[in-house]
């Protein structure tokens, strides 16, 4: 009987040895901000770090931009106060075109615009131009749509538009189009009311912009919203808040040269190499490494001699994104008759005539890679390459009974070869193009530069690409601050995904696991998350600091309607 | 009778799992007592479960059991990089199974089992990290064995039983497409055949050797309810989507694995009893789990499991204390099916020690009430499902109370 007491008293033991709690809870953990000081935390960027996402700054997206969600992260670390960021008051976003503004002031625009609204215009002088269209709201909010669109005008096109909604057609499919009408964000200066700002962060600002001064004015018009003074800088505006932890993420520098595919307000985009005369540059050039190299530089030599610590985010692949993959180079299905017709008209027959021609006679050398010969079944676009030499062929396409003849030019054309990207704005035009030709793609016809980011101009994204992201590496080993590492983080998400949780995240355009928005360029609010974690985990690994990470499906992805 | 029959069925149907895999070990409330050993014990009318040859072996011409159990049990769960922690509150449950035995002659017995050996019953909180791949899992089954046993020699006994094992499946986890969206698969009324074949020995007269087989049984659930629910109606509409139906049919299939056990018993002196079993659960059947949509079909899935068979080791004593009063107690330790890089949270399963204690008390020479309590310390395992990107820390607890009676005739 003795031995069976012992033998209780022994069970019980072992019992009570099983303790209800992790070997090591993490919940009681304390989290410390290792050799970093997390106080005041201050983040410097273009439109990824604003927060932008479905092609417009808007409330909710801002919320979830990655710097707010790491200062959250951060506060267990000894973060102190609020985070505060510019929030728009708008669940919509763009900008509210103040044609006010542009009649005050029309010296505020940049001279290629107002050559542009002259031509447009004709003989009219700009502010008679302006008070016409002051008289009619309605026409002149057309009026500018069409400048846009013909001129290309950069400034205006995203930051002066709604967000992207996704809307079903029809037909079914699920497609992103922008809500209706005009900008919903009217500028004005919040500094005073709520600054300053723990994010610092203005869309479409490049690496030479953040300790220019002033540019309060409509080409930077969300700067203008959050700048301490009228000749502020951003950087200058960053250091008046002490901060003793900064990150750094200037990605826009080749940016635009991509998404616009290599196009110019005023013609071609130029890749800068060499060039540090930043006050040339056209919005869309390729910043010269050099410069980013130096800007980035000056930022962090400020940032790190006033104490701060931080970490810097390198430049993602641009060419990566799903903005570049969603139509196909060779995405134009025809018919055989089609593809006949196509061959036998007299355009076509005259244009492939002229490229032997001059081909015969040593004027180009390159007939062979422009000449056009449709098929049955999918065919390459033609494209617009302004790397070409320019022959000069202009032609009209007859439309048949009664109507007039569309023009078409073929002098810097050729078919699309694999290694061109068509942005998504090429979408819009196809799908535009194809309801205006009857529900179907006509077999003949171009598009332009701005949609075709061709294989010569990936090459110029790349180089820069690979510069920037030598000279960021170095900069961070320099002055001894945390790297994360987005390029790789793209490249990932792209060739694996990225799991979490039980879901895998892919570049993929529009869907429930897309790292992705509806612009097919920034990240959505699950994006930032993954980002967001990448920096932290950059943080923790150089300062010792032990941030939690955020798990990415608690935040919103794309709104299905 | 068919009331009372009904009454049973809705109550067994409420299992749960705390051990390795699925696997319930609550099917007699004797031996759960003493670490669920039974192989190689004549015990009482509960061998149907455990060694049905051992009921030529029984003393009485008519045995019954019956016995219930209220289980509570927990799962813990903290992510490493989030550090959030959370954990499941599964309703407490009440198994039950009941036996009975009857000696048609010396030689032969016939025997009738009513038992669930598989279950789980698993709720996630709605809002925890691993909600994409199940915030609800209600498997069931129930098991009806009629069962035959036949002494060869005094020495040798040969049992075997068919099952008729019917089951029930409900699986809910939640969708990110938008916030509140979730699937659901439900299927009841499964109904699939198996059988059980063993062998009982006797070579020294207090030493009882056993060996049991229990088959695969394969629970296909064919034409299940699928259901997409909280879905936006633009998902169903859009060509291109894997979804275009809220309300589909599903076909999956979730296999009971075989099991190999073989216990031993030793009497020592007039008082005390020694047992010891083996289990040898063939879960490698679990290569993966499969869903099958029937219109959704691109978004059928398979998400692989890749468990492998498990050894469960089971020690248990039983003292006779007074002739009314009998003491049991005992020890097992149950290995995880699931490898630490295919574990899914549908069956949280660790590597367990179940420690037993429990007796039986005689209020006349013919009924005999029992209990038992089964404590399981799941042992906390890091986890990482390299597939679904699913990582942390698991840890698992259960106390199960086991109430018996025990009737001879």
């Amino acid at each position: 009987m003795k031995r069976l007491w012992f033998t209780l008293a022994l069970l019980i033991g072992s019992l009570t040895a099983c303790r209800d709690a992790f070997d090591i809870d993490l919940s009681e953990r304390p989290i410390t901000p290792g050799k970093a000081d997390f106080t005041t935390y201050v983040a410097l960027g273009a439109s990824l770090t604003a927060g932008y996402q479905d092609g417009a700054l808007y409330r909710s997206g801002q919320q979830n931009s990655y710097p707010a969600i790491i200062a959250e992260q951060m506060t267990a670390a000894g973060r102190k106060g609020l985070f505060k960021q510019p929030i728009v008051d708008s669940e919509e976003g763009g900008i509210v075109v103040s044609l006010d503004q542009i009649a005050a002031k029309p010296d505020l625009l940049p001279p290629s615009v107002v050559r542009k609204i002259k031509e447009f215009a004709g003989t009219s002088l700009l502010p008679s131009f302006i008070s016409e269209m002051l008289k009619k709201p309605e026409i002149a909010i057309k009026l500018l749509a069409d400048l846009l669109s013909t001129y290309r005008l950069r400034i205006f096109d995203d930051l002066f538009l709604p967000k992207y909604v996704l809307t079903q057609s029809e037909d079914g499919r699920l497609l992103p189009q922008r809500l209706p009408g005009p900008g919903r964000i009217i500028i004005e200066n919040i500094y005073k009311s709520q600054g300053p700002f723990n994010n610092m962060s203005v869309p479409s600002l490049k690496s030479y912009g953040f300790t220019e001064k002033g540019h309060i004015d409509i080409t930077r018009p969300y700067f203008s919203r959050m700048a301490s003074a009228s000749d502020a800088s951003i950087l200058g505006d960053a250091l008046k808040q002490n901060p003793s932890f900064f990150s750094l993420c200037s990605d826009n520098d080749v940016f635009l040269y991509a998404v616009d595919g290599g196009i110019a307000v005023d013609g071609v985009a130029v890749y800068r190499k060499g060039d540090a005369d930043v006050a040339s540059y056209d919005v869309h050039d390729i910043t010269d490494p050099d410069v980013y190299e130096r800007s980035i530089n000056e930022i962090l030599k400020q940032l790190t001699d006033a104490g701060a610590k931080g970490v810097v985010l390198n430049v993602p692949d641009v060419t990566r994104i799903p903005y570049f993959h969603v139509i196909k180079w060779n995405g134009l299905e025809l018919t055989a008759a089609q593809a006949q017709a196509a061959n036998a008209s007299q355009a076509l027959q005259s244009y492939n005539h002229k490229l032997d021609v001059l081909q015969a006679a040593g004027e180009i050398d390159d007939a062979q890679l422009r000449h056009v010969a449709f098929r049955a079944g999918h065919n390459p676009y033609l494209i617009e390459d302004a790397d070409l030499k320019n022959i000069h062929f202009e032609t009209e396409i007859p439309t048949g009974s009664g109507k007039d003849p569309i023009p078409i030019d073929l002098s810097q054309v050729r078919p699309a070869q694999a290694s061109d990207l068509l942005t998504l704005k090429a979408a819009e035009a196809l799908r535009g193009l194809a309801s205006w030709n009857g529900g179907h793609l006509p077999a003949l016809f171009v598009l332009a530069n701005q949609f075709v980011l061709t294989k010569a101009e990936r090459k110029n994204v790349e180089d820069a690409t690979k510069r920037y992201n030598d000279a960021i590496r170095s900069l961070a080993d320099q002055y001894g601050l945390a790297l994360a590492d987005i390029h790789a983080l793209l490249s990932r998400a792209v060739k694996y995904g990225i799991t979490a949780a039980g879901n895998t995240y892919t570049s993929e355009f529009i869907s429930d696991n897309s790292i992705f928005s509806l612009d097919g360029i920034h990240c959505n609010s699950r994006g930032y998350a993954i980002m967001a974690n990448e920096v932290i985990k950059a943080i923790n690994a150089t300062y010792g600091s032990n941030i939690a990470l955020v798990n990415p499906n608690d935040y919103p992805g794309i709104a299905f309607p | 009778m068919k009331k009372m029959l009904s009454f049973l069925f809705l109550t067994a149907l409420f299992a749960h799992s705390y051990a390795g895999g699925y696997l319930v070990s609550l099917q007699g409330i004797r031996q759960m007592a003493m670490g669920h050993t039974g192989v190689g014990i004549a015990m009482d009318a509960s061998n149907v479960f455990f060694n049905p040859a051992g009921l030529s072996y029984l003393k009485s011409k008519l045995a019954v059991s019956i016995g219930v159990s209220i289980l509570w049990d927990r799962a813990h769960y903290q992510n490493t990089d989030t550090w959030r922690q959370y954990q499941t509150d599964s309703p407490t449950s009440t198994p039950l199974d009941c036996y009975a035995a009857y000696k048609l002659n010396d030689r032969l017995s016939v025997g009738l089992g009513f038992y669930t050996p598989f279950g789980s019953r698993v709720e996630w909180p709605e809002d925890w990290t691993g909600r994409t791949l199940v915030t609800s899992v209600d498997l069931k089954s129930v098991f009806f064995q009629p069962t035959v046993s036949y002494k060869l020699r005094d020495w040798l006994s040969l049992g075997g039983g068919l099952i008729i094992a019917s089951g029930a499946v409900n699986l809910q986890r939640a969708d990110l497409l938008t916030p509140g969206a979730k699937v659901q698969l439900d299927k009841r009324g499964i109904t699939r055949l198996g059988y059980k074949l063993s062998l009982m020995v006797k070579p020294l007269e207090r030493l009882t050797l056993g060996i049991d087989y229990r088959s695969e049984i394969d629970m296909e659930a064919e034409g299940g309810d699928a259901s997409f629910i909280g879905f936006p109606a633009s998902i169903f509409r859009e060509p291109s989507s894997p979804l275009q139906t809220a309300d589909d049919r599903f076909d999956a299939s979730l296999p009971l694995p075989a099991e190999l056990s073989v216990g031993l018993s030793y009497r020592v002196g007039q008082k005390w009893l020694l047992a010891g079993d083996l289990n040898y659960t063939y879960w490698s059947a679990y290569d993966a789990f499969r869903v099958h949509f029937q219109t959704n079909q691109a978004a059928s899935f398979i998400t692989p499991r890749n468990w492998e068979n498990t050894f469960i080791y089971r020690l248990g004593a039983q003292y006779l204390c007074t002739p009314r009063l009998t003491v049991r107690l005992g020890y097992y330790c149950d290995q995880s099916p699931s490898p630490d890089s295919y574990w899914s949270p549908e069956t949280p399963t660790t590597d367990n020690d179940g420690f037993t204690a429990g007796f039986s008390y005689a209020i006349s020479k013919r009924l005999a009430c029992d209990l038992a309590y089964l404590y399981v310390n799941g042992n906390e395992r890091s986890v990482h499902n390299k597939p679904s990107g699913f990582y942390g820390d698991v840890y698992a607890q259960a106390h199960v109370f086991g109430l018996g009676i025990t009737f001879n005739l």
